[in-house]
């Protein structure tokens, strides 16, 4: 029958059509960039300055600061290389005050080779390696640090967070907190690093330009491994050797990478 | 509602050959062939897809003709990651060049050529693009039915018709396989967004599997329509995802004294699966809604004016992350 040829000719045709050769690309040599963005937000909000935010235990926080250091950013292939970003430029301040309007903070990884990505591991704060290169040894980021308000001073440290605002519970309105967790030169070191398999294949290439997207759940450094009371010490984090650890690790679990972009 | 159930019966078979052939396909062999119930909806309103089953191929009374369609569409979409970020409304108009041609008796063409004018309105600026969308073409086989001496029943066997003696049943069922070829430009920058049926096209040359059953008797009618949607990989090495979309219109005849009036009821669907990405699942990016509609024709001479609205009853598309408000539609046929 006439039209059941038609049928299988069509059939025929999409077959054909579908069914493309993946060649293997040849990747030698190609550099590309990779764009981090970080989204901080509270639960499933967006984060917003000046925005009063409940905690589990019936306090509540507004902020006017909120700023990180991630340092340290490698990306693994689907090869098993991994590709360590030069370490002179490897640290940055994500600081939500230089956000889009969507609240976006953009990383820029420039002159990456290009593969097919499929882990990424970054530190929060700067870790002990960093720290022993000297006050010579940390280039620009030291100025960067320093007018950013995020160094105590050159042998106490750096400021790894800074959240900065006031909080309120049953007993007090609107007092002072300020969360400036860090190491503590070299006898308290409160450097974390994470690593995320990536949900869809991270492609550079000289052409494409992919972005990571990274969800931050800023409550989770109240209310994560451990909830803190503000009450109980933890409305002003500094040095302490008993505080700035538990922030440390809260800190360490904010982070989810949320989806990629491959264009 | 008897004939939509005796007509399940029917999409079920179709539907088995269909997963038969997702088998035997080679690109599919890494992807799980999905068959989907009948019963189920599926989602492809975008703008590059309102050629679509749902939202129609023709007109109540399956006539022949040319005309012109005009659908409008509007969704609102959040744009970024949190509950509170701010959303766009995505606003389609779609113009179409449509038509029904006789081949013979049993076979038939249907064409639709859309125009695609998309705009995105932001909450400080607005996108915009247009120009041709993809072209859908299908052809028809028509299988008519006769009654036996029995009422209620079909004979769903007898296709040849030799007897002439005989009465048709009322029931007429048709088989269509067809192409939607990508004329309408994808723009790989595009996809970065929420939702990603703001392209004038898909890029993709895709197959169409559809099954029409209509029945009338007097002056009730009622038409429904299952197609599946079987999608490639386009250049940019993007492939939306497969697609299942149903629909079924309950009308009912006025005649006037030299034109008739058809006002109809139906529910309509769609079901998508995920759109993968060189080769990977995007998440987030399958989902179904299924729409309620009304509206009415009109005809007078050889003219058919016809206008119904879609609103949706329930859905869940793209994660949540897109919400389809609803969708208009107006068309002037000429009939052949």
């Amino acid at each position: 029958m006439k039209i059941t040829k038609l049928a299988w000719a069509l059939l025929l045709c999409l077959c054909i059509i579908s069914c493309s050769s993946d060649n293997e690309e040849d990747l030698t040599g190609q550099i590309g960039t990779l764009d981090l963005k970080f989204d901080n937000g509270v639960g499933d909000q967006d984060f917003i300055f000046g925005t009063t935010y409940n905690k589990s235990n019936g306090e509540s926080y507004k902020l006017t600061t909120l700023k990180y250091i991630i340092s340290n950013v490698r990306i693994k292939d689907s090869k098993g290389n991994i590709f360590n970003y030069p370490t002179a430029d490897n640290v940055f301040i994500v600081d939500e005050a230089n956000g889009n309007n969507a609240g976006e903070i953009f990383i820029t990884l420039n002159n990456v080779p290009a593969a097919d990505y499929t882990e990424i591991t970054f530190g929060i704060g700067i870790d002990q390696t960093r720290f022993l290169l000297g006050a010579d040894g940390q280039g620009d980021f030291l100025a960067e640090a320093q007018s950013a308000g995020m160094l105590w001073s050159w042998a106490t440290g750096y400021r790894f967070m800074r959240f900065d605002g006031t909080y309120s519970n049953g007993t007090v309105t609107d007092e002072a907190l300020a969360i400036h967790m860090g190491s503590v030169g070299t006898s308290l070191d409160n450097y974390r690093e994470v690593t995320f398999t990536l949900p869809n294949t991270v492609r550079v290439r000289e052409v494409a330009h992919p972005e990571i997207h990274i969800e931050a759940d800023i409550s989770k450094v109240f209310d994560g491994q451990t909830s803190v009371n503000f009450a109980d010490g933890y409305s002003q984090v500094h040095t302490s050797s008993e505080t700035t650890p538990v922030i440390a690790d809260n800190l360490k679990s904010i982070f989810e990478v949320h989806h990629v972009h491959n264009n | 509602m008897i004939n939509v159930f005796q007509n399940f019966k029917i999409k079920s078979i179709f539907f088995g050959l269909l997963a038969l052939f997702c088998f035997s396909h080679n690109h599919a062999a890494t992807i799980p062939p999905h068959v989907h119930s009948p019963l189920k909806v599926f989602c492809d309103l975008c703008g590059c897809s309102t050629s679509s089953g749902s939202s129609g191929f023709g007109t109540l009374d399956n006539l022949s003709f040319v005309g012109l369609r005009y659908i409008y569409q509007d969704y609102e979409s959040k744009d970024g990651i949190f509950s509170n970020s701010p959303t766009s409304n995505e606003r389609f108009n779609t113009y179409q060049v449509w038509g029904r041609v006789p081949v013979n008796d049993k076979l038939y063409f249907n064409a639709i050529i859309p125009y695609q004018d998309l705009y995105r309105h932001f909450e400080d600026r607005t996108e915009h693009i247009n120009g041709l969308g993809d072209i859908t073409v299908i052809g028809w086989y028509q299988l008519k039915f006769f009654k036996k001496h029995k009422d209620h029943e079909v004979d769903f066997n007898d296709v040849e018709g030799e007897d002439e003696e005989r009465e048709l049943s009322g029931h007429r069922l048709n088989l269509g396989i067809g192409l939607k070829l990508p004329t309408g430009t994808f723009e790989d920058m595009l996809t970065d967004r929420i939702n990603p049926g703001f392209q004038v096209g898909t890029g993709s040359l895709d197959g169409i599997f559809s099954v029409l059953h209509s029945y009338s008797k007097n002056r009730l009618g009622i038409n429904s329509s299952a197609t599946y949607y079987l999608k490639t990989e386009n250049k940019n090495e993007y492939r939306f995802g497969n697609q299942f979309s149903f629909s079924s219109n309950v009308y009912y005849n006025v005649p006037l004294e030299k034109s008739a009036f058809s006002p109809f009821l139906g529910i309509s669907g769609d079901v998508y699966n995920s759109i993968k990405q060189f080769n990977e699942a995007l998440p987030e990016t399958n989902g179904d809604i299924v729409n309620g509609a009304f509206g009415s024709e009109f005809m007078i001479d050889k003219f058919i004016i016809g206008a119904n609205y879609t609103f949706p009853i329930s859905q869940n598309l793209f994660g949540d992350n897109v919400t389809s408000k609803n969708r208009f539609m107006l068309y002037l046929n000429y009939v052949l």
